[in-house]
């Protein structure tokens, strides 16, 4: 997953800088840090160092920018709004690494829990909310959390009129509540309206109403659905077998569905849990590791959808 | 004199080492290796791309799932001939290369042919790479269709239903004024009873279809921008080429020639730097534009999103 996203950022695909950049993040932890670590308190809520106040702090990047700015624009650079912020960012990074003297997971940890402070986004697992926000009123009575709610059951393959029917609202009125909440999350440029749907979405909510309006989940499904909710590589098995799939012409969704009885709501539920424990104790060695493995079951049952459809186009073709 | 050179360099040739006809043996199995695998992705491609046409002709879902997934299964072989090139190119090239270049000096006069040897490997792997992304882009072509064929067909049915609609309490004449994306309230004009109108399934797709229609609209836009887009990469690498190119030049009314045709690229290179976020800015009010006619009821919610999308300029 890690992988792939930074490829995709990057617009990278070469393995071998995904090697070097897997390769110098261990070595930065092996010898850099290693070492000379000492103790550092954090602030349970900004994950700052406590040694020091979040003002002082602010005031070091402050000065360090500013100096590098004033120095940029007197040897005739131009410098936009995003080179600014780039600016900023870099010595943010700088000043939390070399005032913690931490290394490059706890950096990212911080820049998660202070995302929406000094980026303006929200990141998933450290969901601030204001009092008053606009985007978060409820639409015809419903909240975002009754809204993922009913979300919830319809992905799970409930009809929405049951659910409507249960929540004792015309569908027209459903209807709109379904245009306008995603409407916000499209307007929202801090993504608070997103990031919390994907957070009441991995909680799985749900209210009074819909409690009894529950999917037909099989015995193995409901084991199933357990097993992926607490092993880790029992998740990305499924997540790398449902890739495979789709790259065979297969629908990945039903697949999970026919072959471990889990539903699309409950699958992406659970992703969308995994994701969050990611970002709240981001460690990059894990990361790989799963990532890693999920590749790994990837390449089993795309080998296995393979001998299922006769064989790979190029099979033949060796080296 | 020449004889002798002729002699040594013959020597030098004799001299080769041992490793050096097994690079190029590897070399050789690379270019057949991707040449053959070029052609089982040509012949794939070449006959996947009309079925799909076809697929996407005949795929009467909404959402034209069942093209969607032959075409990610399409896609996903070709990426299974992706990966097998680059996982080969690892092992039996990069691994060798890292191997001999591990045991040769640098200092060795045959070190070059080790580099020389992953040069001309990876260059034919960035050939194949050029190969297959251009089958990936013809591929992604399938996807394309006239969604204004799409829209007419909307706009008839429209046309024919409008008026065909009474009041469930009076049976009095409803008026359906605009196309409807999504179940709505009407009031009778007579009795004031709310009806609750529902959109066909079609003119729901309508929500679905509406940007990328305006974007078909614009097209011609987006590339002008995209052209002005370039130029500054373009121009900044002739000017970078000027410049090296003074280096050796002592002449000075050489050098002042090369000075002034830099000043005359670098005016130019301003320019599309200030012109490129206009042109941009254009074709998305052009788009958006065309968006709101099709969709007059989406206005308030993407003009905010206009708005949004202008501050990322």
């Amino acid at each position: 997953m890690f992988k792939k996203l930074f490829g995709s950022l990057t617009g990278d695909n070469k393995p071998e800088n995904q090697n070097y950049e897997a390769q110098s993040t261990n070595n930065d932890n092996q010898t850099d840090y290693e070492d000379t670590y000492q103790e550092v308190e954090y602030d349970p809520e900004t994950l700052h160092g406590t040694h020091y106040s979040v003002e002082d702090f602010d005031n070091e990047v402050a000065e360090r920018a500013e100096a590098w700015i004033a120095d940029e624009r007197a040897s005739g650079e131009n410098l936009d709004e995003k080179d600014i912020q780039n600016i900023y960012f870099n010595y943010r990074r700088a000043v939390y690494t070399e005032w913690n003297n931490c290394d490059s997971d706890q950096m990212i940890r911080f820049e998660h829990a202070n995302s929406l402070k000094y980026t303006g986004v929200q990141t998933s697992g450290f969901v601030k909310v204001e009092d008053n926000n606009p985007f978060l009123e409820p639409v015809h009575g419903v909240d975002l959390r009754t809204y993922t709610a009913m979300c919830l059951k319809i992905s799970a393959g409930i009809d929405y009129l049951e659910v409507c029917r249960a929540m004792g609202l015309e569908p027209a009125v459903w209807e709109e509540l379904n245009t306008i909440w995603p409407q916000r999350m499209g307007e929202d440029t801090s993504f608070t309206v997103t990031t919390l749907f994907g957070q009441y979405y991995a909680e799985n909510v749900t209210v009074p109403q819909l409690e009894n309006l529950n999917a037909e989940v099989s015995e193995e499904g409901a084991a199933n659905l357990e097993r992926m909710k607490t092993d880790r590589y029992f998740y990305e098995e499924l997540a790398g077998a449902r890739q495979a799939a789709y790259e065979y012409g297969i629908d990945g969704a039903q697949w999970i569905l026919d072959n471990f009885g889990i539903n699309l709501a409950d699958f992406q539920s659970v992703a969308m849990q995994w994701m969050t424990e990611q970002n709240q104790n981001w460690n990059s060695e894990d990361i790989i590791r799963f990532s890693d493995y999920q590749q790994e079951k990837q390449k089993e049952y795309a080998a296995k959808f393979a001998a299922e459809q006769g064989g790979n186009v190029a099979d033949d073709v060796n080296f | 004199m020449f004889g002798l050179f002729n002699k040594k360099q013959k020597q030098h040739q004799e001299a080769l080492p041992e490793w050096h006809s097994e690079l190029g043996e590897s070399q050789q199995r690379w270019f057949t290796f991707l040449e053959k695998l070029e052609a089982k992705m040509e012949e794939f491609a070449a006959a996947a791309i009309p079925e799909l046409k076809q697929l996407l002709q005949e795929d009467d879902d909404l959402y034209k799932r069942t093209f969607h997934r032959v075409y990610s299964g399409v896609n996903g072989q070709i990426q299974n001939i992706r990966n097998k090139a680059r996982d080969t190119y690892e092992e039996k090239i990069i691994d060798v290369y890292h191997y001999y270049s591990s045991q040769i000096s640098v200092l060795s006069p045959y070190h070059n042919l080790v580099s020389d040897f992953r040069n001309v490997c990876s260059d034919r792997y960035n050939d194949f790479e050029d190969k297959s992304e251009y089958w990936r882009n013809e591929i992604e072509k399938t996807q394309e269709r006239d969604l204004e064929i799409e829209y007419q067909k909307i706009l008839s049915e429209f046309e024919a239903v409008k008026n065909k609609f009474n009041c469930t309490q009076c049976g009095g004449g409803l008026t359906i004024d605009r196309i409807f994306l999504i179940e709505t309230y009407i009031s009778c004009p007579y009795c004031k009873t709310q009806n609750t109108f529902s959109p066909s399934t079609q003119a729901r797709n309508l929500q679905n279809i509406a940007r990328n229609l305006a974007e078909q609209r614009t097209a011609h836009l987006k590339k002008d921008f995209e052209v002005e887009n370039s130029k500054e990469r373009e121009l900044y690498h002739q000017i970078h080429e000027l410049e090296l190119s003074k280096i050796h030049q002592s002449d000075k009314k050489i050098l002042s020639e090369i000075q002034s045709k830099i000043a005359d690229l670098e005016e130019q290179r301003q320019s599309a730097i200030q012109n490129a976020p206009k042109l941009h800015q254009h074709y998305l009010r052009a788009m958006y534009d065309e968006w709101n006619k099709i969709t007059p009821d989406l206005k308030e919610h993407n003009e905010k999103m206009y708005q949004n999308q202008l501050r990322y300029l």
